[in-house]
């Protein structure tokens, strides 16, 4: 994903949350390295995801608040994702299964 | 339909109604689907074929496999696998003791189910002697592991696959139905199901590859690629498969790759063993 | 540890068909090693040489072009059944192998 639609998804978390949810770095690492393990524990943990919430920690520790933001919203998208598949999977499996 | 028509196909749906109906009905039923689906598929490919995987569908590369299989480059593994067997564990005791010393019966046994196990493939069972004996286990993408099943395949081929699910283990058919979930569900950012490729695609072009049929999958592992110079067990292209799709793969002999194999397994039975293999 | 030469040949009419693989790492001097992240040495055949009877029927100088394990295949015509053939090998560190076997 390029930075460009990193900072869309960040001005869309910036105006969804408007109304008060945190924009605080490590609490959106937080929810979003919860959500990874949610998906991890349902077996259906994309392989890209981990390595985003390493390098927004690396940004963070090297000061670029912004770039490390928009990885942790990334790899929220990741885990959202993978999260939905899981569940419309654990009936769309049936639809596919050779009769 | 006339009226004597309607009421025999009604008396056969009654009849089939009341069949005594063995708790196989399930896996068997989805076997025979399964090798059918292929038939109709590829009408002129015979059923025993499948063994070969892309081979049997691809007439250019089995023209190459054949001049491959003059000299397999597979055999210095099948000669280290047969040394490896032969080798006492530390206790004194050898894998003979656990697994058998009918050599050629070894690899057709598996893979099986036990209770306190699961899924038991050969490797599992290689690396539980060895633990019961006081070896460290193999790393299952070791050379020695892959070399001793590469062994054992060559030793067993000929023999059919013939995957059992005991009826009185409720936990054997639930790994299987375990693993079929597995094969047919979407996954990773690519959003791609075992079956999306080795159904609905087969003989389709992935980049530079033909894609084959999971009919026939398991009967020729370990296999060399030539890609890598060296050998791959079924687990490594399991966890492969996975981590091209960008899902997290998971680990070799998890269980979830266990089930899947099992669940391959069940579908080709009735083929010739005949690894190890040779592929791209 | 087994042989590390393998030979198989078909006579036909007059000539033999020769295969053989052997066993060589054959590295090229420029990979890495993937643990240590050291270049791994040097270390491929250089020499190749098939006899028949005692004579010299192929030397082959190989170099960082062959990969591991190499794979050779030649036909020789004037062999027969009972022949010897002799394959033997000469790498870059000094090391050697040969193996010897009796045309059928």
């Amino acid at each position: 994903m390029d930075r460009a639609l990193a900072s869309r998804y960040l001005a869309a978390v910036l105006m969804v949350c408007a109304g008060g949810c945190a924009t605080d770095f490590d609490q959106r690492l937080e929810e979003t390295e919860r959500l990874r393990l949610d998906a991890a524990a349902r077996g259906y943990e994309w392989i890209g995801t981990e390595g985003l919430l390493e390098q927004a920690r690396e940004r963070a520790a090297g000061g670029d608040t912004r770039a490390a933001l928009a990885l942790v919203e990334q790899a929220r998208f990741q885990a959202e994702a993978a999260l939905q598949q899981a569940e419309r999977e654990s009936e769309a499996w049936k639809r596919r299964v050779v009769k | 339909m006339c009226i004597r028509k309607q009421t025999g196909v009604l008396a056969l749906l009654v009849l089939v109604a009341f069949l005594p109906r063995s708790s196989l009905a399930g896996p068997e039923e989805d076997r025979l689907a399964f090798v059918a689906h292929y038939q109709a598929r590829f009408p002129e490919v015979p059923l025993a074929e499948y063994a070969n995987g892309i081979y049997a569908l691809d007439a250019d590369a089995r023209a190459q496999w054949h001049s491959i299989e003059e000299f397999p480059p597979y055999e210095f593994s099948i000669e280290r696998g047969g040394e490896f067997w032969s080798a006492p564990l530390p206790d004194g005791t050898h894998l003979a003791d656990c697994l058998g010393t009918e050599v050629g019966a070894i690899r057709a046994r598996h893979p099986r189910y036990a209770p306190e196990l699961g899924v038991v493939t050969l490797e599992l069972a290689i690396n539980t002697c060895r633990s019961a004996a006081g070896a460290a286990p193999l790393d299952y993408s070791d050379g020695a592991m892959i070399d001793l099943t590469a062994y054992l395949a060559f030793e067993s081929r000929g023999r059919v696959l013939d995957t059992r699910i005991p009826p009185d283990e409720p936990g054997a058919l639930a790994a299987y139905e375990a693993g079929k979930q597995f094969y047919y569900s979407k996954r990773g950012q690519l959003n791609f199901a075992c079956a999306d490729c080795h159904i609905t695609s087969v003989g389709q072009y992935v980049r530079a590859d033909r894609i084959g049929p999971s009919l026939g999958h398991p009967t020729h592992f370990p296999v060399y690629r030539s890609k890598l110079g060296g050998m791959i067990s079924l687990h490594q292209r399991l966890y492969g498969c996975v981590r091209d799709v960008r899902a997290k793969p998971f680990e070799l002999q998890s269980e979830a790759y266990r089930n899947l194999e099992y669940f391959l397994s069940y579908m080709s039975n009735g083929l010739e063993i005949n690894g190890p293999g040779a592929r791209k | 540890m087994a042989s590390k030469i393998k030979v198989k040949a078909r006579i036909k009419d007059d000539v033999a068909d020769v295969q053989s693989l052997m066993m060589h790492p054959m590295e090229t001097g420029t990979r890495k090693d993937p643990d240590t992240g050291e270049m791994v040495p040097v270390h491929h055949i250089t020499q190749l040489t098939f006899t028949l009877n005692g004579d010299v029927s192929l030397v082959a100088n190989l170099s960082t072009a062959v990969s591991k394990n190499p794979y050779f295949r030649y036909k020789i015509r004037g062999a027969s059944a009972g022949d010897t053939l002799k394959v033997s090998w000469v790498d870059n560190l000094g090391q050697a192998d040969e193996v010897e076997t009796v045309l059928k």
